[in-house]
């Protein structure tokens, strides 16, 4: 995996503590978060931010595009095994050609 | 119940992070930007899912620092672990000073110019970490999450 930089010093994050804390209370199961907890899950959400878009930028270069896409997004999904729990967030995009190819194979049926 | 927009980091703050990882003339796409911003939110309850996992597998029901690491471990992105690792040690010494400017505060007739509050509240939405350090449970109304006595 490719490195990553921090954005701000070190013992602070530039994520909203709140907004992490809010997502972490949606989960049932989960009891309690102490405060250290959620400064370590912010920051680690940073690298994580970091390291995704990254490798979305690697697939956008070899294309020779100064624009990330989507598609660059969906292919370092896919090409990452640490990336599967994203693989329903940031699909690939199927083409039109396919999707009703799949129709007329399913009224043909 | 939270609704989305609620569970999504701010755009202008993604939208930073995001500039500072790629190159001065790279840009990124409207959908691209928002996979990411999804990815975030999703990442977030991933990695507190499994740390919880660790909590319990270690026997307690809080979520501590160390299963937050465990976790990083769990999930395979051990990439993170040295560097998180620097920023607990100089989040906990910040903390630290912090707790002693206080004190000193408190045992002197004093003023309250507490400069350190201000730096904190710059940079985080909550000034005040350590009222954090609460349970969920206990913080909460809600009857199903309050502490039960086994």
């Amino acid at each position: 995996m490719v490195t990553f930089e921090s954005h701000s010093q070190p013992g602070v994050s530039t994520l909203p503590a709140a907004r992490v804390r809010r997502i972490i209370k949606e989960d049932k199961d989960i009891f309690a978060c102490g405060a250290d907890s959620i400064f370590l899950v912010s920051r680690a959400t940073e690298y994580f931010i970091d390291s995704l878009v990254r490798e979305g930028y690697e697939f956008a270069r070899f294309d020779k595009r100064k624009t990330v896409q989507y598609k660059d997004m969906a292919k370092a999904v896919q090409s990452i095994e640490q990336y599967d729990f994203l693989s329903d967030i940031i699909p690939p995009t199927v083409t039109l050609k396919k999707t009703s190819a799949a129709a007329d194979k399913d009224s043909n049926e | 119940m939270s609704t989305i927009e609620d569970l999504e980091f701010p755009r202008a703050v993604l939208a930073r992070i995001i500039k500072g990882t790629m190159p001065e003339n790279v840009s990124i796409q409207k959908e691209a930007r928002h996979a990411v911003t999804r990815a975030a939110t999703v990442f977030v309850s991933y990695l507190a899912a499994t740390a919880n996992d660790c909590a319990r597998e270690a026997g307690h029901k809080t979520i501590l620092a160390n299963d937050v690491f465990k976790a990083l471990e769990a999930v395979g992105l051990t990439d993170f672990i040295d560097k998180l690792k620097e920023d607990f040690e100089a989040h906990t010494a910040m903390a630290r000073e912090k707790k002693e400017m206080k004190s000193k505060q408190a045992s002197a007739d004093g003023d309250d110019d507490n400069e350190d509050e201000s730096d904190m509240a710059a940079a985080t939405e909550e000034p005040k970490d350590d009222s954090m350090e609460v349970d969920e449970a206990e913080e909460s109304s809600d009857p199903s999450k309050r502490p039960r006595l086994e």
